[in-house]
């Protein structure tokens, strides 16, 4: 008997080890067409809402309105938001935790990107927007949860349309409009005046801007409090937040010999020598010399965390309504990602990624097969003179060392390399 | 990349974020962007100068802002300087790096058409720190502010002039003379690399007002700068003599004949190999004083001079009826049906293959100006000896075809960039690829003219081509990518 458990247990094993990820549909053209549909109607409804104002005001928020909505069209038709019916679904069930703002939680329209930026965010027509790779980031669904309530909290708050009832009512204001033809009828020093006019406002509004990410975490704080979730996983969202951007699983030399050098081929250490460094530094500064650190618009996660630690929690434990069905889809989510940038014809990224993956998995046949999709894509780009849109110069200032190797490596191959390359993967991969 | 120009930046980033009413005012907060210039060390691409004409501060002074962009567009260094002007239009008319040092010439359209008031801005790249506005008056140089005008009314202290580099070492400053030829430069003042003056280009011996020299640049290297010293009597330009200097001490190195008996000489590519100079170019008939007319072409020849004493140490000349060999080509270079054949660009490898690039044209009736038919390319040994010349397949258009050549791919070959209108008359840049190993070329095209956009290129850092891809409205996509930059890479194999 046991000896017969073993053997199911193995070839389960075996056959599970066989399973090729399949990634959520790509082309969905109802999804979008029924998406894009729905953010004209609200395009309308808003534009409708502000007919009754002045002349000035209603072009002001017509200007606004048509902007976030065509943005919010072009992600639709780009392919960017997608159908990921089983995580909305499951961010939904988790909202509907959220007890003290049922209404606001029970509206929340949600929608999936597939932007690579660890990222959330709320939009003026009450949608919340949830990009899947945020996913690779979150240790538990409570810290998902913590992500969704500080999201809600901007929605309760109604930061967005504050703002552009800001925007709107400062770019309509009679003294500063005033005061902004005063400086362009002046003939000297025209740019002076205009800059410290200009700093005032942007300040201002930068500093709003910090204060309503401190809202929405005060804010989150109070949501969580009479559910099931832990509020003390908001800092430790913030902690992984602070350093989210720090990549964990690097590509060295090594990695790319292994991963990419072909059968009696070798890879020659000029492959991963870029350009010798530039004895001169790139600078950081804003066009007009102001003093950055008042230009954020997000305040810094240590602060946040100093602020959400002085408010009183609950003493409840880590809680998952699902832990299943965190852990699946949080193991899909570096896997959908590849996908994702593939789909969103970002073939160096999605390569990256890719090679990242492998570098843990190297029997995982969708990361192999993608591989062979992704080195085509390039091949292609090469031949068309699209490559360098794809594989950018590496930059010490906003590429991590793997990056700046990954993109030196591939920049070197020559057309002859690539191509082996290409029908290698191709061949040796399972249709 | 995703550093662009500061100007897309200003509008992307703020732009979204700024009250729409005060835009305007950004606009000029951020300047007006006067100029955008390629920087190059020798033959490579260094970067990229942006200026900014930020305030105008009283009706004498602009204040500028310049950004320095490394040749992958990161930004390495910004400042604000102020300029004087005498009248209103005034321009930047050369930026020049030479070791962390980037020199700007500024000159004035004074009346008459003429540019005037040539001065210069120094800055240093990695301090940012911008030296005060210099120029040359009277053999001396001075700050612009105690400059002295001739008159109210002319309102000028120069007659303009150029600055020429030497490479690591300095600039030489030259001003255009009054009682001169109005086209070449005299009175140079030689500057090392902190803007302090070192030595001054001499007046030779026997120079009178009546009888005198006037210069302008052919080469530099570290050790010396190369003029063609042209002589003049009375405003008549008499003959030409190559004057090496050593940029040192301004030493005379050689000052020896540089004119062919019977024969014009147009110089198109001239540098230091070694211990010669080197220049390759056309022959014309008639003399030196001849117009270089395209009827009166003779062929291409290459002539080195010993860097110390300027004896000539090659001559070589091929003569359009050697290459009837390979095209039916007329003793002044006329093509059967193609017509004239025009040189655009000499390239020597480092093996010493020579290469040359050209187009033929002819008059065109229908369009009253010219239809440019095809191009050809030659590859001559080191002795200048003609090995191969060939023809690219090209379709006739109304403007010339070709644009520049570069090394690629650490000068293990050469790329020679040409357009031209494919079967359905959309725009193609071609790219002709020539690698040393093999000697042989090979073609590559890119459609400039798409469905849903419209490319343009530019000269990128040795090895790629610059592309700027516009794309066209979508009404699927409101807020679509308007602009897209990208660098390709030129791959030899």
């Amino acid at each position: 008997m046991k000896q017969l458990l073993f053997v199911c247990i193995f070839f389960s094993a075996l056959f599970r080890s066989q399973e090729i990820y399949k990634p959520v549909d790509t082309v969905n053209y109802a999804y979008r067409k029924g998406l894009v549909a729905r953010f004209e109607e609200e395009k309308k409804a808003f534009l409708q809402s502000v007919r009754s104002e002045s002349s000035d005001k209603r072009k002001a928020y017509t200007k606004i309105y048509t902007n976030i909505f065509d943005g919010l069209i072009s992600n639709a038709n780009d392919n960017e938001i997608y159908a990921y019916p089983k995580l909305e679904d499951y961010i939904k069930s988790i909202v509907s935790e959220f007890s003290s703002y049922q209404d606001k939680a029970n509206n929340l329209k949600i929608l999936i990107s597939r932007d690579e930026t660890k990222n959330a965010y709320m939009t003026l027509n009450g949608t919340l927007i949830f990009n899947q790779n945020f996913l690779t980031i979150l240790e538990n669904e409570n810290q998902l949860a913590a992500v969704l309530a500080h999201e809600l909290g901007h929605n309760i708050l109604d930061h967005s349309k504050t703002k552009i009832d800001k925007y709107v009512q400062i770019s309509t204001d009679e003294e500063l409009i005033s005061e902004a033809r005063q400086i362009k009828k002046q003939k000297f020093n025209k740019s002076k005046e205009a800059e410290a006019l200009l700093k005032n406002l942007v300040y201002t509004s930068q500093k709003k801007r910090r204060e309503d990410e401190i809202g929405a975490d005060k804010k989150a704080l109070e949501i969580l409090k009479p559910t099931r979730y832990s509020t003390s996983e908001i800092s430790n969202l913030l902690k992984i937040l602070e350093t989210s951007d720090i990549e964990k699983d690097s590509l060295t030399i090594e990695d790319f010999r292994k991963m990419l050098t072909l059968p009696g081929e070798t890879l020659d250490a000029k492959l991963f020598s870029g350009e010798t460094s530039s004895e001169y530094t790139s600078i950081e500064e804003n066009f007009y010399k102001w003093n950055i650190d008042s230009l954020k618009t997000h305040p810094s996660c240590q602060e946040r965390i100093v602020t959400v630690n002085l408010l009183e929690g609950n003493q409840s434990p880590v809680f998952e309504k699902n832990h299943q069905r965190f852990q699946e889809l949080k193991k899909s989510a570096e896997l959908e990602n590849i996908n994702n940038a593939f789909a969103l014809k970002n073939y160096g990224r999605s390569l990256y990624f890719t090679l990242i993956y492998l570098k843990k998995n190297p029997d995982d046949i969708f990361a192999r097969n993608m591989l062979a999709e992704n080195l085509k894509q390039l091949k292609t780009a090469r031949e068309t003179k699209n490559y360098g849109k794809y594989i950018i110069f590496p930059n010490p200032k906003e590429h991590s060392k793997s990056e700046q190797l990954f993109y030196t490596f591939f920049d070197n191959m020559s057309n002859t390399y690539l191509n082996k390359l290409v029908n290698h993967f191709t061949q040796k991969n399972i249709p | 990349m995703k550093r662009l120009l500061t100007l897309f930046l200003i509008i992307f980033v703020f732009g979204n974020n700024i009250y729409s009413q005060t835009y305007e005012i950004l606009n000029d907060l951020g300047g007006e962007l006067e100029e955008f210039k390629s920087l190059y060390d020798g033959e490579e691409l260094f970067g990229y100068l942006e200026l900014h004409k930020l305030d105008k501060l009283d009706s004498r002074k602009y204040k500028y802002k310049y950004i320095v962009l490394d040749k992958n567009f990161n930004k390495i260094s910004t400042n604000e300087f102020v300029i004087s002007r005498q009248v209103p239009n005034q321009r930047l008319s050369q930026a020049l790096f030479n070791k962390g040092k980037v020199l700007l010439g500024f000159s004035e359209l004074a009346s008459g058409g003429f540019y005037k008031n040539q001065q210069y801005i120094l800055i240093d790249i990695k301090t940012a720190e911008v030296k005060n506005a210099f120029t040359l008056q009277n053999y001396q140089l001075i700050a612009v502010e105690n400059t002295v005008l001739k008159d109210n009314f002319d309102k000028f202290y120069n007659e303009g002039g150029l600055a020429y580099k030497a490479k690591d070492r300095g600039f030489l400053l030259v001003n255009r003379s009054l009682s001169g030829s109005y086209s070449f430069m005299k009175n140079g003042i030689f500057i090392d690399l902190e803007g302090n003056q070192k030595w001054i280009l001499p007046t030779k011996t026997g120079e009178t007002p009546e009888h005198f020299y006037e210069y302008d640049f052919l080469a530099n290297d570290e050790k010396s700068i190369a003029l063609r010293a042209n002589y003049f009597k009375k405003k008549k330009y008499l003959s030409s003599k190559l004057l090496i200097l050593d940029t040192e001490n301004g030493k005379e190195s050689a000052f020896a004949p540089m004119d062919e008996a019977g024969k014009k000489l147009v110089i198109n590519t001239v540098k230091f190999i070694d211990d010669e100079l080197v220049s390759i170019g056309e022959f014309f008939n008639g003399d030196q004083t001849s117009a270089a007319l395209i009827i009166n072409k003779l062929g291409i020849f290459k002539k080195s001079y010993k860097r110390n004493g300027g004896s000539v140490v090659t001559r070589s000349f091929v003569p359009f009826t050697n290459l009837a060999a390979y095209v039916p080509i007329d003793v002044n270079g006329k093509i059967a049906k193609e017509g004239y054949l025009d040189f655009k660009d000499f390239e020597i490898r480092p093996d010493g293959t020579h290469l040359v690039f050209g187009e033929t044209f002819k008059s065109d009736f229908m369009s009253g100006g010219y239809k440019f038919t095809e191009l050809f390319y030659l590859i001559l040994d080191k002795d200048f000896k003609v090995i191969k010349m060939a023809s690219n397949e090209v379709n006739k258009s109304l403007y010339p075809k070709y644009r520049y050549g570069q090394s690629i791919q650490n000068n293990n070959g050469y790329a020679s960039f040409f357009i031209d209108p494919d079967q359905e008359k959309k725009l193609v840049l071609n790219v002709l690829v020539y690698n040393d190993a093999t000697k042989a070329f090979k073609l590559e095209k890119i459609d400039l003219e798409k469905k849903d956009s419209n490319t343009w290129f530019f000269a990128a850092k040795n090895g790629y081509v610059g592309l700027i891809e516009y794309f066209k409205k979508d009404k699927k996509n409101p807020r679509g990518k308007q602009a897209e930059l990208h660098l390709e890479k030129i791959y030899i194999e």
